[in-house]
């Protein structure tokens, strides 16, 4: 196994979701009261490599496709921003900095954001909702429950349908009506489905009070809180001074 | 509407707003309408509830697959209070409320998603639209105006074809499962 | 009618129980009165709209607290008022689940009842084995089978641990050994924890040898059934058939026919070397397992599903490039869940869409379509909301609105899983009306009184292939064809044979 492979593991194993989640929103703070490009910049480095090296190379494959976003981004500022008085040939440098500065704000969120993502199992997340709210935690597992049956659902309709002669591939109007065909079996069936479950808490015992299971942070998970603390204050220290 | 049905119920429009901008895409629509759960759950829970069923939808489908739509939870969030609110008030089974639900969104939506765009993306989109802001960007040199202005057509259409989708839907469900879209014009 | 009380200091007893739903006049459940001893057995039998889940319902406390009704009468449960702290109930419906982890699906009524993660650990274990899907527990739901599914929607009911236990239909989707195997543990469950173990289901043939009392139920009222004969009617029923000749399958005779098709899934998944004519005027079955792939078959029929070898032929023209929405044209399918396709707010007009979306005129189409309602009997379901009427009337719906399109060729697709024995020969004799004389009835079901019932030929299929072929009377005579099939411990099997 490569270093990538084995620290991603270590995150995703060691690591506690809420804690992950803190150190992301506490990152994304930190970018948003950066105004400088060079700052910005410097930041963006040590966020992707940090990412890089805890979650693996698969952050590049989430951060990549902002890339066309970043660059339309610069290219327009660059054409029609307000602020641009100074030029090389038609493109405005002060438009250009204007789109370079936010891109380099957006890549640092989206890597922050899809690190707390990548290193961490959908079941750990959704306890971790549950944790926060036992509603909230419901929710989660409901629709994590509903959506692969409705999914097969809206296949089933959508073949059920063709063989009583429905064609899918005439004009738009007709594919609006193909619409209404296929999706309303799809939502009868699915508020159909949430009556019988609501009913099926009931006589499974929800809204008992549950044994309440609070998380313990370990050595790992204030390691993590700190670094991030430390780039926070890191940052403000040199915004102030 | 003991609590266990609204939670279910929550479930099942933050499930109708996926399969919902599934189905457009199979059928290859020009329009999104993945917004339609949120639209629903507002008419059959009422406007807080929706809301909370638009917001939760964008969480979720950030926490699950691309975190830069958690934001726009707020804008999911705006459609379900607009058309909770309507259906309270009017039911959503006539031809006038929708038309007053897609016009309201169509400006409401933007509003709300607009400083959101503007902050992340400078504006853009990444889409066609981009020629739009760009041409207005430059006429006028105000970045949230224009960034306003080139998203309000596809707005407009999306918005208007999915409440007219729901009024269409809500008059084909049994009267037991309407909720508060049960009232029509009397 | 002379179900004596016996004044009981134990067990269940239940007494004037009356049911009305609101804004109907039906009486749902008419004065029941019966009662059962602490670990015995109980099976109610009944049609569908009978009462049988309303009466479940009404036992589990679900009634009125979350079904809103009027309920008369009292629920007495060792001489307590039963709550809905003392049942714990298995719906008819087994599709639908809370969680998508099978762990988690049994065990989270024993986390409400405030066990620790060890202690639910064992109890889900045990429960687990008791049902039979103990190799499930890592699994997600929505990767399991039908009847897998219904076992785990079991252990669920039993981790509620309660002292009644009631499940509605519970084995619909079972092989015959995992119903007896199923019902064997149950009863020696019930038994030893001594709790009351009621099951309802359409027919009582499993109930031999495993259910203490037997009870039938029938527009709401209770009867006890005292001496059961457990036997299926095995008389072919003569009308049900159209006198037409049977024709040995040549070329010209055949509407649909299979030349070696084989479409493969997996290794071991899909079918194989498929050989097959479905031939006019006739009455074909297909029959076999779960699993055996009628399901995949049904799909080559109609183009869902497109052979990787071999070919499928209409009146011996292959079919490989037209699209499954004209193919629709020759040939009907009725599925078996007529959720899955309806979507109008009015019977007449959903019969008719299948006439409409062909570029019928809108009025006529739902002439056509009150027209067929009529002759069903049924004109008054016309304006009405399908979904405001049983689930047996929606099947009618769907039936009408294959058959309103006069197809060729119609398909009926395991017409048994929601259907009673009414339903299926109202629907039989609506075929044999509608269907022209040249044209042909296909009828796939795992059950095999419907195909000895029914159909004049039949095909065995099992893994994918076909294990035997020929006149339905001589099939069933061949033990060695069925019992690869799994089919020899099915009860009607046994009687027949």
């Amino acid at each position: 196994m490569g270093l990538n492979q084995h620290s991603n593991l270590f995150f995703k194993n060691n690591v506690n979701v809420g804690a992950k989640f803190s150190a992301s929103v506490i990152i994304i703070v930190t970018i948003m009261l950066i105004s400088g490009w060079e700052h910005l910049l410097i930041n963006m480095i040590i966020i992707i490599t940090a990412a890089m090296l805890t979650a693996g190379n698969v952050i590049l494959k989430r951060i990549i496709p902002f890339l066309y976003i970043c660059f339309m981004m610069i290219l327009i500022h660059s054409i029609a921003n307000p602020a641009n008085s100074t030029y090389w040939h038609f493109f405005g440098i002060e438009g250009v900095m204007y789109g370079f500065r936010i891109s380099l704000r957006l890549l640092a969120i989206v890597t922050a954001a899809n690190w707390f993502i990548l290193t961490s199992d959908i079941s750990d997340i959704t306890a971790w909702f549950a944790r926060i709210n036992s509603d909230l935690g419901i929710i989660v597992s409901l629709v994590l429950s509903i959506l692969p049956a409705m999914k097969l659902q809206m296949k089933i309709t959508m073949d059920v349908q063709s063989t009583r002669g429905l064609d899918y591939n005439k004009n738009l109007f007709h594919k609006l009506k193909c619409y209404i065909a296929v999706i309303v079996p799809v939502i009868i069936k699915t508020i159909i489905r949430a009556h019988e479950m609501s009913r099926l808490l009931y006589l499974r015992g929800h809204g008992k009070k549950m044994k309440s299971i609070h998380s313990q942070w370990k050595i790992s998970d204030y390691a993590v809180i700190s670094s991030v603390i430390i780039l926070l204050s890191v940052n403000l220290w040199i915004i102030f001074f | 509407m003991n609590k266990r049905l609204s939670l279910t119920l929550i479930s099942a429009g933050i499930v109708i707003n996926i399969i919902g901008g599934l189905l457009a895409q199979a059928l290859k629509l020009p329009i999104f309408l993945d917004s339609i759960g949120t639209m629903l759950a507002a008419v059959i829970l009422g406007p807080w509830l929706g809301a909370l069923t638009g917001l939760l939808s964008n969480v979720l489908q950030g926490v699950f697959t691309d975190p830069v739509n958690i934001p726009f939870g707020l804008v999911n969030a705006v459609i379900g209070l607009v058309v909770g609110f309507l259906a309270m008030k009017r039911g959503f089974q006539d031809y006038i409320t929708p038309l007053i639900a897609g016009l309201v969104l169509a400006v409401l939506c933007p509003l709300v998603g607009t400083p959101i765009a503007v902050y992340l993306f400078g504006g853009v989109t990444g889409g066609g639209i981009d020629v739009v802001y760009a041409v207005i960007l430059k006429a006028s040199g105000k970045i949230f105006s224009s960034a306003f202005l080139a998203r309000i057509p596809a707005n407009l259409a999306d918005k208007l074809l999915s409440a007219y989708l729901i009024m269409v839907i809500i008059k084909k469900l049994p009267d037991s499962m309407k909720g508060y879209g049960a009232k029509s014009a009397q | 009618m002379d179900n004596i009380l016996l004044k009981q200091s134990t067990g269940l007893s239940v007494t004037g129980l009356s049911l009305k739903y609101p804004g109907s006049d039906k009486q749902v459940l008419d004065d029941i009165n019966f009662s059962l001893n602490m670990g015995e057995v109980c099976f109610i039998t009944g049609a569908n709209s009978s009462g049988k889940s309303s009466l479940l319902a009404a036992l589990a406390g679900l009634i009125p607290s979350s079904i809103p009704g009027e309920l008369t009468g009292k629920i007495l449960l060792n001489n307590k008022v039963a709550d809905e702290l003392s049942a714990s109930l298995c719906i008819q419906d087994s599709d639908i689940y809370l969680f998508e982890e099978v762990y988690r699906e049994i065990a989270y009524p024993l986390l409400n009842a405030s066990f620790s993660s060890e202690e639910t650990a064992d109890k889900v274990r045990v429960i687990s084995e008791l049902s039979g899907v103990k190799e499930l527990l890592g699994r997600k739901m929505s990767t399991l089978s039908g009847g897998e599914r219904q076992k785990v929607a079991i252990a669920a009911a039993l981790a509620c641990d309660k002292e009644l236990i009631l499940l509605d239909e519970p084995y619909e989707q079972f092989d015959p050994c995992s119903v007896k195997n199923i019902l064997g543990s149950l009863k020696r469950y019930a038994h030893d924890n001594k709790r009351v173990l009621i099951i309802t289901s359409k027919r009582y043939e499993y109930a031999d040898g495993i259910a203490d009392r037997l009870f039938n139920i029938e527009n709401g009222r209770l009867t006890e059934i005292r001496n059961p004969v457990y036997s299926y009617p095995h008389k072919m029923r003569a009308d049900a058939l159209p006198k037409k000749t049977a024709q040995t399958g040549d070329e010209d005779s055949s509407l649909i026919s299979f030349t070696n098709v084989t479409h493969k899934f997996s290794e071991n998944s899909g079918i194989s070397g498929i050989n097959i004519c479905f031939n006019k005027g006739e009455i074909t079955g297909i029959m076999g397992p779960n699993g055996a792939g009628k399901t995949t078959l049904l799909k080559h029929c109609i183009g869902l599903l497109r052979p990787h070898e071999g070919s499928v032929l209409y009146s011996g023209k292959d079919i490989k490039d037209i699209p499954v929405n004209k193919l629709a044209f020759k040939t009907g399918m009725l599925f078996q869940n007529p959720d899955d396709q309806i979507f109008n707010e009015r019977a007449d007009i959903e019969i008719a869409w299948g006439l409409t979306i062909r570029g019928m005129n809108k009025k006529r189409a739902v002439e056509k379509a009150v027209n067929i309602l009529d002759e069903f009997g049924m004109n008054q379901i016309v304006r009405m909301h399908p979904h405001s009427l049983s689930r047996s009337v929606r099947q009618v719906i769907a039936l009408a609105s294959v058959l309103v399109t006069e197809p060729d060729i119609l398909i009926l697709d395991e017409p048994t899983r929601t259907m009673d024995d009414r339903l299926i020969d109202v629907t039989m004799k609506m075929i044999k009306r509608y269907l022209k004389i040249d044209g042909a009835v296909v009828i796939i079901s795992h059950d095999p009184s419907v195909i000895w019932n029914y159909t004049e030929r039949c095909y065995l299929i099992n893994n994918g292939e076909i294990a035997a072929s020929g006149y339905t009377e001589s099939i069933f005579k061949e033990p060695d064809a069925l019992k690869s099939c799994g089919l020899d411990s099915h009860p009607f099997i046994t009687g027949l044979l």
